[in-house]
C-alpha cells in the first residue's frame, strides 16, 4: 500500500510540475511577443531575443516533458513477449465457442469446494 | 500585419446579425438535418450471404498466406499455394461460379448489387446537394461581403484562405470574406457535430469532398461491388511469385545467440 | 483489485474458471451491485451464467438468463444461451432445434453455427463434428478458434497430419504466439518429423524466454536426433537405410545439436533451482537430464 501511495504522491507532484512548466512556457511566449513589440516601437528590427527568454522556454519544455512522462502512470513493457506473458496456455487453447456443458462439473463441487474447476 | 497603421473600417452590426450568424446557424442545421436524413434512409445494412463471406474469406486466406508464408515449413507452404492457386483459377470460391467468365457485366444484373450502388449514390447526393445550394446562396446574396475581423494578426499567406471572393490586395488579412467564412464553417464544424450528434455522425460535408476526389482517381464509385474473379486471379499471380524462405532456417543459431552460447549470427548451417 | 476488474481479466484471458467466477460474482449478485449502470454489466451476467452452467447450478443460470432476456428480448446471442441451458440440463435435442432455428433465420450467425458443432462433440460424435467443422471452415477460413478446435478433434483420432495442417493455419494467422508453435512442435514430434519439431521448439524458446515446455522438447528431440544419426551412420556402413532417416532431412550438424541439448539442460536446471521449494523433483530431474 505504501508503495502505491508513494507513487500516487509522486504522480500528483509530477503533474503539478508539468502544469507549472507549461505556464512557464506560455510566459516565455508572452515575453517574446512583448519584446518584439518593444523592439518595433523603438524602431530597431535587428535585436535578437534575450537569452533568458530562450532559456526559459527550452528549460520549461524539458522539465515539462520529463514531468509528463513521470506523471502519466505506469509504463508498460513494449516487447511482444511481455504482452504474451498475460496469456496462459489454458486461455489460448480454451476455445470458448466450442465448450461443452454436459460434463462432470456439477458432480464435483459439493464434496470438494476448494478444488479448481473442472476442465475438459 | 498590425504594423501601427490600423485600417479604420467598421462593420455594420446588421451584417453580424443578418449574415454572419445566419450562415453559421444554417450550416449547423443543415448538418443535423443531413444526419437525421441519413439515419432515416440507410436503415439496416444488407446482411451478407454465407457465399459472400466465403468469397471474402478465401481472398483473405490468400493474403495471409502471401504475408506470413515464412512462418510455416516449405512443404506446408507449397501445398497451400498449389491448392489456393488452383482454387482461384477454377473459381471454386466464387459466389456465382457458373457465371465467372461473364465478368463485370453481370454485376449490374444482381439486384442486391444495384441496391448497394444506389445507396452509395443517394448518400453522396445528400452530401453534395445541400452544400452546393448553400454555396450558391452565399455567392448570390453575399458575394463580396466582409463578415468578421479576427482578433489576432495573421501572415499574408492566409489571404487566399480568408478573403476568397474579394479582390482587395491591400486589405488586412484579419478581415474574413463571406465565402471564406463558409469554408471555415464547412471544415470547422466537424467538432461541433461530433459534440452534438456523437462521434459517428454523417453530418460532415468534408468527407464527401474527399470521397469525390478519390473517386476520380479510383475510377469507380465507393461501395460498388468488386469483381472477385479478377481479384482472385491477381491474388493467384501474387501468390505464385512468392519466394518462400522458412523463418526457422537458422533458428538454432538465433537461439544459441539469444541464450549467450554463441557470439555471432552465422548463416544457417545445413547438414 | 475489485472483483469486477478480476472478472474482466478472466473474461479477457478466456480461461475457464467457473468456480472462481462464481466466487467473485456471488457478493455482487447478492448485494444487487450489478446494475445496468455498471460497466460491462451484461457481459458479467453472461460470464456468470456460463460459469453457473459449468458448475451445474442450473437454477442460478436460469435466473440470470431471465435478467438478460428482459434486457435484450430480441437478441440472437441471448437466444443461444437458452440452448446452452438445455445442453447443460441434458436436453440436446431441444438445443439442436433452437440452433437450427437461429441458423435458418440468419445463416451467418457464427456463434450458433459453432454451437451446432460443439453439440455434436458433446454427444460424442467426433467424426461428424469434424466433418461439420470442415464445412464451416470452408466458409469462415479465418476463424483460428475453429482451426484449433479441428486440430484437437483430429488429435483425438490420432490424425497428426491433419492436425498439423490446422495448426499451420493458426500459425499463419498468429505467427508470434509461441503456444501455437509449441503445439505444432509437439504434433510434429508425434509424427516423427524431428527436424521440424526441433526447429519449432527452438522457435518457442526464442519467442518466450526460458519456456520450460519448449526446452524439454528441445532436449528430447535433440537427443533423439543425435542418437538416430549415430545409429544411422553405423547402419549406413553396411547398407543404406532411407527409412531410418526420414524426418531428418533438415537437421543441424551434430555439434550444434549437442550444444542445444546442453543449453536445454542448463536452462531447465536453472529454471527448477530458481524456486528451491521443489528441491527433490529438481534433483530427480537433473539426474534424468544428465544420464
Amino acid at each position: 500500500m505504501t508503495a502505491s501511495n508513494a507513487s500516487d504522491g509522486l504522480k500528483t507532484v509530477a503533474k503539478a510540475v508539468a502544469v507549472v512548466a507549461f505556464v512557464c512556457m506560455l510566459h516565455s511566449g508572452y515575453a517574446a511577443r512583448e519584446f518584439l513589440l518593444y523592439s518595433k516601437s523603438i524602431g530597431r528590427q535587428d535585436l535578437t531575443l534575450p537569452i533568458e527568454i530562450v532559456l526559459e522556454c527550452l528549460g520549461a519544455l524539458g522539465v515539462m516533458i520529463f514531468a509528463v512522462v513521470l506523471g502519466v502512470g505506469e509504463l508498460k513493457p513494449v516487447s511482444y513477449e511481455a504482452e504474451m506473458k498475460r496469456y496462459s496456455i489454458d486461455g489460448v487453447f480454451s476455445r470458448p465457442s466450442f465448450q461443452v456443458y454436459n460434463h462432470r462439473g456439477r458432480y464435483l463441487r459439493p464434496s470438494r469446494p476448494a478444488e479448481p474447476a473442472a476442465k475438459d | 500585419m498590425a504594423d501601427g497603421t490600423e485600417q479604420a473600417m467598421f462593420l455594420d452590426p446588421a451584417i453580424r446579425d443578418w449574415v454572419l450568424f445566419p450562415i453559421t446557424v444554417i450550416m449547423v442545421l443543415v448538418g443535423v438535418f443531413r444526419h437525421q436524413l441519413t439515419i432515416l434512409m440507410t436503415g439496416e445494412p444488407p446482411k451478407p450471404e454465407p457465399k459472400d463471406i466465403r468469397q471474402g474469406k478465401a481472398l483473405m486466406r490468400g493474403q495471409i498466406l502471401a504475408q506470413n508464408n515464412s512462418y510455416i515449413p516449405l512443404s506446408a507452404f507449397a501445398e497451400r499455394k498449389k491448392y489456393l492457386c488452383a482454387a482461384y483459377e477454377e473459381g471454386t470460391y466464387l459466389k456465382n461460379k457458373d457465371q465467372k467468365d461473364q465478368g463485370a457485366a453481370n454485376l449490374m444484373a444482381d439486384p442486391k448489387n444495384m441496391e448497394v450502388m444506389m445507396d452509395g449514390m443517394k448518400k453522396q447526393m445528400m452530401g453534395i446537394v445541400p452544400q452546393t445550394l448553400i454555396m450558391g446562396w452565399i455567392q448570390f446574396f453575399f458575394s463580396g461581403f466582409i463578415l468578421i475581423k479576427l482578433p489576432f494578426p495573421l501572415g499574408v499567406r492566409f489571404k487566399q484562405m480568408l478573403q476568397s471572393g474579394i479582390m482587395t490586395p491591400n486589405m488586412d488579412v484579419r478581415w474574413v470574406s463571406s465565402l471564406s467564412w463558409y469554408f471555415i464553417n464547412l471544415f470547422g464544424l466537424r467538432g461541433v457535430f461530433s459534440l452534438i450528434l456523437g462521434g459517428e455522425n454523417s453530418a460532415d460535408g468534408t468527407r464527401d469532398m474527399t470521397a469525390m476526389s478519390t473517386m476520380g482517381a479510383m475510377g469507380q464509385q465507393p461501395g460498388q461491388p468488386q469483381d472477385f474473379n479478377k481479384q482472385f486471379l491477381s491474388m493467384k499471380d501474387s501468390l505464385s511469385i512468392v519466394y518462400h524462405e522458412w523463418d526457422l532456417e537458422n533458428i538454432e543459431q538465433r537461439v544459441l545467440v539469444k541464450y549467450g552460447k554463441q557470439a555471432r549470427l552465422f548463416k544457417s548451417s545445413r547438414k | 483489485m475489485s472483483s469486477l476488474a478480476l472478472l474482466a481479466e478472466i473474461r479477457q484471458s478466456s480461461e475457464r474458471l467457473p468456480y472462481e467466477v462464481l466466487k467473485l460474482a456471488e457478493p455482487l449478485l447478492n448485494n444487487n451491485q450489478l446494475t445496468s449502470s455498471t460497466e460491462d454489466a451484461w457481459l458479467v451476467y453472461e460470464q456468470v451464467f456460463l460459469a453457473a452452467l459449468d458448475e451445474g447450478q442450473i437454477d442460478l443460470a436460469k435466473s440470470l438468463l431471465h435478467i438478460l432476456r428482459t434486457r435484450f428480448p430480441a437478441s440472437q446471442r441471448v437466444k443461444r444461451l437458452y440452448g446452452l441451458v438445455n445442453e447443460a440440463a441434458g436436453h440436446p435435442d431441444e438445443s439442436q432445434n433452437l440452433y437450427a432455428e437461429i441458423t435458418s433465420a440468419d445463416p451467418t450467425n457464427v456463434l450458433a453455427l459453432k454451437r451446432v458443432i460443439a453439440l455434436l462433440k458433446a454427444q460424442g460424435k467426433l467424426a461428424l463434428a469434424a466433418n461439420e467443422l470442415v464445412a464451416y471452415l470452408d466458409t469462415h477460413g479465418n476463424d483460428f478458434e475453429a482451426w484449433l478446435e479441428l486440430s484437437h478433434l483430429y488429435l483425438a483420432h490420432h490424425m497428426y497430419r491433419q492436425a498439423a495442417f490446422c495448426l499451420e493455419e493458426v500459425i499463419l494467422q498468429q505467427p508470434a504466439n509461441h503456444y501455437f508453435h509449441l503445439c505444432y512442435a509437439e504434433i510434429n514430434y508425434s509424427m516423427g518429423q524431428w527436424d521440424i519439431a526441433l526447429k519449432e521448439y527452438l522457435r518457442v524458446v526464442e519467442l518466450s524466454t526460458d519456456n520450460v515446455r519448449g526446452f524439454y522438447g528441445i532436449k528430447v528431440t535433440a537427443d533423439r536426433i543425435i542418437e538416430m544419426l549415430a545409429s544411422g551412420a553405423r547402419a549406413g556402413k553396411s547398407r543404406r537405410e532411407p527409412q531410418a532417416l526420414s524426418g531428418l532431412e533438415n537437421v543441424p550438424q551434430v555439434p550444434v545439436l549437442e550444444k542445444l541439448s546442453l543449453l536445454a539442460t542448463e536452462r531447465l536446471v536453472a529454471a527448477y533451482s530458481a524456486n528451491n521449494a521443489a528441491a527433490a523433483p529438481a534433483k530427480a530431474l537433473e539426474d534424468w537430464l544428465k544420464q
